[in-house]
């Protein structure tokens, strides 16, 4: 009675949608809403983990943001301001590696979480530090030499499995097409053959060469010389085109996807893309042949970026749940074919890469392979001296003493 | 009496600017004049931008002096600075001359110079990155003309890279300089030609005696302004080269960033700010003090 008996006014409405507001607030506040920070190219697999996470956990919301290196992220730290899940780098050597976070006691410990007690032996390194674990460990990659298997048969050569033979090749190929297909105008390219001629010459003189260095008993001057040499002989045999300088590293994918090049470098991650570029491209997958000696080329491996915890986080607990998601091996297995990697708990059983990759999983089986220098440098300052150097060592700007030198002296830095 | 409400009427509405001044002036001091300052501390730490610190005096700044890197951005930035304020200059000047009247086709020409102006540096560093690029328009323009031989991977050589950046910057500001030259030049009264042309004083005479004397101010504002904005350069080289071919093209913005973000070295790079940024304040108060005098002495 009295609500018919009364005119229902402005006031009248405004109270009653400032009740229904107050009503629904509770379920509002109960949603948790998460941060995450990660890497532009892990989009695709990272979209599809933050989904399958919601539908389990309806309470919890991650707001996901990309960027193309993750050199950001560290500024958000620096502010105070770190997303709750950030993306981690394994080992060391990077401003946003588990080494040099955990150090400053940006990352939560996870130690006591389920899949910290399954972390395969050769990970423990990589996502541990001072005896703790951080990250799960989630995929690893290896860089590899994919070939255009047209390109090949019109050159009329096989994949060449030993340096001499790759600068033979180069010598036959160069008057058809661009032996390597190589973005040098981009730092990030310069690591690949790079560290596959390092693996496969300093590493295999001196197994150890990394605890070695580490020690003090060793150093870059005499481990990394030979391979700088190599990587000389391979710019005077024309081995990469006369571009290469001014070429990004998806130009070099591109020109291997469409037959302008026959060889190309890279992380395995690389090889969707030329697939995208040409669905119809036969690719043939070897380790680069970084030796005189084919018994000696090693396969540099190593683990890929995984996620973790900031210990500024408000909602550890939350962040702590969607780690420990993606360590689940089904949803491990998915994330991982997305990016077209290995998974990490697969290591010691040594599967066979996707795609054609015989010699690949031959050697990732012998255990021929040496984990990504970068992993076990003392900070992160070496590396840009390296991937300059080397654009400078193959535009006459510096010599490979001088080079070496430098990046003796960044390693002695803290 | 009625004087005296006047006055203070007056008095009140002077005040207003400065209140508004004063909230400007409180929104920079904060916003921009504290963090400086309060940042300039950590140049004389070790902090790498994320945990603790400790104090390390001048370590740094010594540093910024005898590392390779940083002295040949240093050089890099010099050079972009001196390169694109006398090309700039050179260019601006020759439009504004050329442009300078009233016919139809030069207010027409007028703003398509100014448009590159209007453009984000980011845009047109990626703008050129395209055109300089191997399969670029340069090149394909080059082979048009049958000059295959002088195709290059302009952005990937030492020898080429830095100039390509200066000409890049040259083409997006040169239309700024050049209408603060065509306003120099509207100021100045067409008598005095007719003055010197009745005294025999041939084109270029007037150029030099009349032209030249006259534009200074607008030589003040067009040395100084190109030349700051030379010793910031970051966008454009960070779009078209990120420094390399190895550190051929990085200047000292470009280093700075750099060395907070990929190698964490925060406090090593707010050493190099501090260092860029005394001067490019030192570069300016000389160059205004110069510039001055001749104005006045003219």
């Amino acid at each position: 009675m009295f609500a018919l008996s009364n005119p229902i006014t402005g006031r009248h409405l405004l109270g009653g949608l400032a009740c229904l507001t107050l009503a629904s607030a509770p379920a509002v506040l109960s949603a948790q809403e998460l941060t995450m920070s990660y890497l532009a190219s892990y989009k695709t697999a990272t979209d599809q983990a933050i989904a399958g996470f919601e539908a389990a956990n309806p309470g919890i919301k991650i707001r996901a943001s990309y960027t193309a290196d993750g050199q950001s992220i560290r500024a958000q730290f620096t502010t105070g301001n770190a997303p709750d899940i950030t993306l981690v780098y394994p080992g060391d050597g990077a401003p946003m590696s588990l080494i040099q976070l955990a150090k400053a006691g940006m990352l939560e410990d996870l130690s006591s979480e389920p899949w910290a007690r399954t972390i395969p032996q050769s990970f423990r390194r990589a996502v541990t530090f001072n005896g703790k674990a951080y990250v799960p460990p989630t995929t690893y990659s290896f860089i590899t030499m994919l070939s255009n298997d047209e390109v090949m048969k019109k050159v009329g050569a096989s994949v060449p499995v030993n340096f001499n033979e790759l600068l033979a090749f180069c010598d036959k190929a160069k008057a058809s097409t661009i032996p390597i297909a190589f973005g040098l105008k981009e730092q990030v390219p310069t690591l690949f053959p790079g560290y596959a001629m390092i693996a496969s010459t300093a590493f295999v003189d001196n197994p150890s060469f990394a605890e070695d260095h580490a020690a003090g008993r060793t150093n870059f001057a005499k481990g990394y010389k030979q391979s700088m040499e190599m990587y000389l002989q391979m710019r005077d045999r024309g081995c990469f085109s006369r571009t290469a300088a001014g070429n990004s590293n998806d130009d070099a994918l591109k020109q291997i996807a469409n037959g302008q090049a026959a060889l190309y470098v890279g992380v395995v991650a690389f090889l969707p893309a030329v697939i995208k570029y040409n669905p119809d491209v036969k690719i043939t997958q070897s380790p680069f042949p970084g030796n005189v000696d084919e018994s000696k080329v090693r396969l540099p491996i190593g683990p890929t970026i995984t996620y973790g915890v900031s210990a500024q986080s408000k909602h550890k607990e939350a962040a702590k749940k969607f780690v420990a998601y993606i360590a689940q091996p089904d949803n491990l297995r998915k994330w991982a074919a997305t990016v077209n990697q290995l998974v990490a708990s697969d290591i010691e059983s040594a599967p066979a890469p996707a795609g054609n990759a015989t010699a690949v999983a031959n050697l990732l089986r012998a255990k021929r392979t040496v984990e990504y220098l970068d992993r076990n440098w003392p900070n992160s300052k070496i590396q840009p001296i390296y991937m300059a150097g080397i654009q400078e060592l193959l535009s006459n700007q510096t010599s490979v003493d001088a080079l070496l030198k430098r990046m003796d002296d960044a390693y002695s830095q803290p | 009496m009625p004087d005296v409400k006047v006055n203070a009427g007056l008095r009140q509405a002077l005040q207003i600017p400065w209140w508004f001044a004063g909230l400007a002036l409180f929104c920079y001091l904060l916003m921009l004049v504290y963090p400086s300052i309060a940042g300039t501390y950590y140049a004389f730490t070790d902090w790498s931008g994320v945990g603790g610190f400790k104090y390390v005096g001048f370590a740094n700044f010594k540093l910024v002096f005898t590392d390779g890197e940083a002295l040949s951005s240093l050089k890099n930035t010099v050079f972009l600075a001196f390169t694109t304020t006398i090309i700039q200059n050179i260019v601006g000047l020759s439009l504004a001359l050329a442009l300078n009247g009233n016919s139809r086709l030069k207010a027409f020409l007028r703003p398509v110079f100014v448009a590159p102006v209007l453009l984000a540096p980011v845009v047109v560093g990626v703008i050129w990155q395209y055109i300089y690029s191997p399969e670029g328009a340069l090149n394909s323009l080059l082979a048009v003309l049958d000059l295959r031989d002088w195709q290059q991977p302009w952005l990937g050589l030492p020898d080429t890279a830095l100039w390509m950046v200066a000409f890049t910057v040259v083409w997006q500001f040169a239309g700024l300089t050049m209408i603060i030259y065509l306003a120099g030049l509207q100021g100045i009264g067409p008598e005095l030609y007719e003055a010197a042309a009745m005294d025999g004083s041939g084109r270029l005479r007037q150029f030099l005696d009349i032209t030249v004397p006259l534009l200074a101010p607008a030589v003040t504002v067009n040395v100084l302004l190109p030349f700051i904005g030379g010793l910031k350069l970051f966008d454009q080289v960070m779009m078209m080269t990120a420094g390399g071919p190895g550190y051929s093209t990085q200047t000292a913005a470009l280093m700075i960033y750099r060395q907070a973000f990929t190698h964490g070295a925060f406090a090593y790079s707010t050493a190099l700010a501090v260092v860029l940024t005394i001067g490019v304040a030192l570069a300016a108060m000389v160059q205004l003090a110069v510039l001055r005098r001749r104005e006045h002495t003219r």
